[in-house]
This record gives structure tokens, sequence and C-alpha cells, in this order.
């Protein structure tokens, strides 16, 4: 269900490049709307960098907390008598899900600069 | 048993990921200092195709130096070796060197006769039979173009296909830069 926030950051990248963005190349559709490299200048970031700071987005975190969120109702659901809070849940995923994405951060990156 | 198996996935994903960070850590390192040393030409010697060792800094000082980093066998490389040719005039206030690391004499040869750069008189080949290139101008790819100034100082570089307009207006440019 978290997922469908993917979908989400899709759509608004679809309408933004439809209405308010002009492209003229390739590298203008090379962008992920409402994420930290959005506040910088694409021509002074190392290539290096471009892919983890844009990975940093409202939508990434937005499916940290959805997806923390609706495991608390999985979890209490099977595991009625101790139920987990929401931080709980939240620590569940940064641990796992965070975890498992730093290291694709990171093989990003060794690819990166090992293709560039 | 779980727990064991569990431990055993966490340390394999660790090792991954720690070598993973010191790779890219590494090849970052190395990328800037490598960017850092092209600033200025580097003091580095290539065999002529005669054998004779040629530095870099012998060419003459007043002219632009334009360093072309090629392959014979790479299809980007022809096009732009192509491209030089045809604009031969174009080139003619510059000091062309084209760089190969290739092993194969007879292969360079006929890239350079097929391409018609043996009849420029400010074109120079150079063999990279040990692969110093790479050493001191980083993960430089195939082709790569390095221009300097008549002051040695680098002006730009371009990496991958590179049109000719795009090489002589970085070469006019010099005049103005230093």
């Amino acid at each position: 269900m978290s997922d469908f926030i993917y979908i989400l950051a899709g759509l608004v990248k679809l309408i933004i490049l439809i209405f308010f963005k002009q492209v003229n190349t390739l590298d203008d559709l090379q962008f992920q709307p409402f994420s930290i490299m959005e506040l910088l200048n694409k021509n002074t970031v190392d290539p290096l960098f471009l892919y983890p700071l844009s990975l940093i987005n409202i939508f990434e975190l937005g499916y940290f907390l959805i997806l923390a969120w609706l495991l608390v109702g999985v979890i209490n659901e099977t595991n009625g008598e101790r139920p987990v809070k929401f931080g709980k849940s939240l620590q569940l995923v940064t641990t796992s899900y965070g975890s498992g994405l730093l290291l694709w951060v990171v093989l990003v990156m060794f690819i990166t600069l090992n293709l560039n | 048993m779980r727990k064991y198996y569990k431990g055993i996935i966490i340390a394999i994903i660790s090792v991954i990921g720690g070598f993973l960070t010191y790779q890219v850590i590494e090849g970052y390192n190395e990328k800037k200092e490598a960017e850092k040393n092209v600033q200025v030409l580097p003091d580095i010697s290539f065999n002529s195709i005669s054998g004779s060792p040629v530095n870099l800094h012998d060419f003459d000082q007043t002219l632009p130096l334009i360093i072309v980093y090629f392959h014979p066998e790479c299809e980007h490389c022809r096009y732009e070796a192509q491209e030089i040719g045809q604009n031969a005039d174009a080139f003619n206030h510059c000091q062309l060197v084209m760089v190969t690391p290739d092993d194969s004499l007879q292969r360079v040869e006929n890239f350079c006769s097929d391409y018609h750069l043996w009849e420029l008189d400010n074109c120079e080949v150079l063999l990279d039979t040990k692969n110093r290139f790479q050493k001191v101008f980083g993960k430089a790819i195939i082709p790569s173009v390095y221009i300097y100034a008549t002051n040695r100082k680098l002006i730009t570089h371009f990496l991958g296909e590179t049109k000719s307009e795009a090489i002589i207006n970085a070469t006019n440019n010099t005049f103005t830069k230093h």
C-alpha cells in the first residue's frame, strides 16, 4: 500500500514536466521533485552525489512514515497481546528498509564512480 | 540456529557495505586528486611511434596543446579523428597530441593513415604502453580531450565523443584566458 506514494511521485513529476518545466535535453528529465537536489545547482554538484541527493525527498520520507504507520496495524493485528507504537514501528522500518536503501545507494555510487 | 543465520547474513551485508563504502571513498579521493593534478599540464612522458620518449612539456609552448586520448578500435574515436582530419585547418594554431593505450603499433599506424593524421604537421601520435595516462589524468574515458593554454594551464576537458567545433572554440578561448 505504501508503495503507492511512488506512483504519486511519478504523477507529480509528470505534471511538473508537462506544465512547469521546459524540456530541451534528456538531462532535463532527470530530476526528482521536492528533493534536496532541486535546491542545489546541478552543475556544481559532483555526479557521484546526484543520486543520493535526489533520493532524499518528501516522497521517500513519506514512504518511511506510511510504511511504519501501516506496519503498526499489521503487527498489532497478528500480535494483539503486545501492541507496538508508531515509534517502534518506525525504528523497525529504519533498520530494515533504511539499511537496505543505504546499501543500495552505496552500490549506485560505486557503479557511478567506476563507469564515469 | 535462526540467530546464527541472522548473524551470518548481517555480517555478509556489513562486509559488502563496508567494502563498497571503502571503494567509493577511495575512488572519490583518487578522482579529486587527479582533477587537481591535471589543472597544470602534468610532467609525463609517452613513447613516440619510433620508440623515443616524448614529454608533454616538449611541445611548442607558444601553441595551445590539445591532448586526445583515443583507441584505434573505438568507434567514437574514429569519428573524432575524422572530424579532426576534415577540419585540419582550424587546428593550425595549436599542437595536437594523440595518446593511445593500444599496444598494436600496426593498428595505430593504420588508424593514422585512415584519417590522414600523418599529413598534419602539428599532430603527434604517442603510445601510452604503460597505461600512465589514466594514472595521471584519472579515469579518463576513451575518447577524452584535454585542452591546455600556452601557459600550460587546463582550459577545459571533454569526456566522450566531442565535436571538433567545441574543441576549436575552446582553443580560441585559450588566447583570452591566460
